[in-house]
């Protein structure tokens, strides 16, 4: 399964789950978006290629 | 996993209340918390002239859809937005055209700022100014009160009853837990969803309709709306504490879901709290007039420190 993580520059991993490949990755789930087809998606799901978006870089000046 | 209110495919997981929201629950679900808040809180009325601050990024866009959605339909609310271009060169120096098209199609004018006309230099030019003449003040001090003391006294001069922001829980938390940290009591009772200088008149109050809501969800939200802000960072920006204390508290929520709401509950019950040791002390700054708690407002000391012209009402 693929993922990539946006911000951080891309890469792949090798995981079961969205959750184990946050944990291979190092990311905190709090603190990304894991996105399938441009919708976000809940951590236990199963997707051919995840997103990671970083909350941080969609954080705008308030 | 599906939706625990329907049977479509869930979008996002409230880890907090172990719930599934599919994206049409999501969305409805975000906009009740957001209108309960207004309410419970006295936050705003049934008739109201509301500006709101926006930058473009996805807080304050969601703020706008959000308001714009419940304030037509059930209330009078007149909303407009404003904008304030600091000149930042190749950051914040036009307006956004995804913003104009986000506003344009909520109906919502935007009134658009620049520090250039209204401070009488750019961001850029500010931080140069504030090198040569030996000031320590980080570039976002500036920005700061600058960008507020224009939002204030644009909204006051043109009539507003109310200036939204869009500060999240994530924010109300954080803020919190630096002037813990940085023993800055006195602020904590201004850190209300309503705050500012009630008593002065002209005074026009900042309120902060999603303070309730977490920063993720609110990018959730802004990404089911297919609002997909740039990812260029503000030049300016620091990893100071706020960025540690953002880690740490993300750390602990994973581990503990819903303590940043405990955190919140906590401030809530602490601003009266504190309020009776470091109450409110309202007056008029002499040089611009804008609401302030001594003689001179912050920008107008930091005018005077740049070496900018100021006069006496």
């Amino acid at each position: 399964m693929r993922y990539r993580i946006l911000g951080n520059g891309e890469g792949e991993v090798d995981a079961k789950n969205i959750k184990e490949a946050m944990k291979k990755l190092g990311i905190i789930y709090e603190e990304y978006i894991p996105v399938v087809n441009g919708e976000p998606v809940v951590p236990e799901e199963k997707a051919d290629e995840v997103l990671f978006v970083p909350v941080k870089y969609l954080y705008g000046i308030t | 996993m599906k939706c625990s209110y329907c049977d479509k495919k869930a979008v996002y997981h409230a880890r907090y209340e172990g719930k599934y929201y599919c994206k049409d629950h999501f969305i409805k679900w975000v906009r009740k918390r957001v209108r309960r808040t207004i309410i419970r809180d006295d936050l705003l009325g049934k008739e109201e002239k509301i500006l709101i601050s926006v930058s473009g990024g996805k807080d304050s866009l969601v703020l706008a859809d959000i308001l714009s959605s419940i304030g037509r339909k059930l209330l009078k609310w007149e909303i407009e937005a404003a904008y304030v271009i600091e000149g930042i060169k190749g950051f914040r120096d036009r307006v956004p055209r995804e913003l104009k098209e986000f506003l344009d199609e909520r109906d919502i004018p935007l009134n658009v700022y620049t520090f250039k006309e209204e401070i009488g230099l750019t961001l850029d030019e500010i931080v140069k100014r504030g090198e040569e003449r030996g000031l320590t003040y980080p570039p976002c001090t500036y920005c700061g009160v600058f960008r507020r003391w224009i939002i204030n006294r644009k909204a006051r001069e043109e009539g507003f009853t109310a200036i939204a922001t869009a500060h999240n829980l994530d924010d109300m938390v954080q803020t919190f837990l630096m002037n813990v940290i940085k023993g800055d009591l006195g602020r904590i009772p201004r850190q209300g969803p309503v705050s500012g200088v009630s008593d002065v008149p002209g005074f026009v109050k900042r309120v902060k309709p999603l303070y309730r809501i977490p920063e993720k969800e609110i990018t959730v939200y802004a990404l089911l709306l297919g609002y997909h802000p740039g990812y260029s960072a503000c030049p300016y920006a620091e990893r100071g504490l706020r960025y540690s204390l953002r880690h740490y508290i993300n750390l602990l929520e994973e581990e503990h879901p819903g303590i940043k709401y405990s955190m919140l509950s906590s401030l809530l019950r602490l601003i009266p709290i504190l309020s009776k040791e470091f109450p409110a002390k309202g007056g008029r700054c002499v040089y611009c007039g804008e609401p302030t708690t001594g003689n001179v407002c912050r920008a107008c000391q930091l005018k005077k420190e740049l070496g900018l012209p100021l006069k006496h009402l």
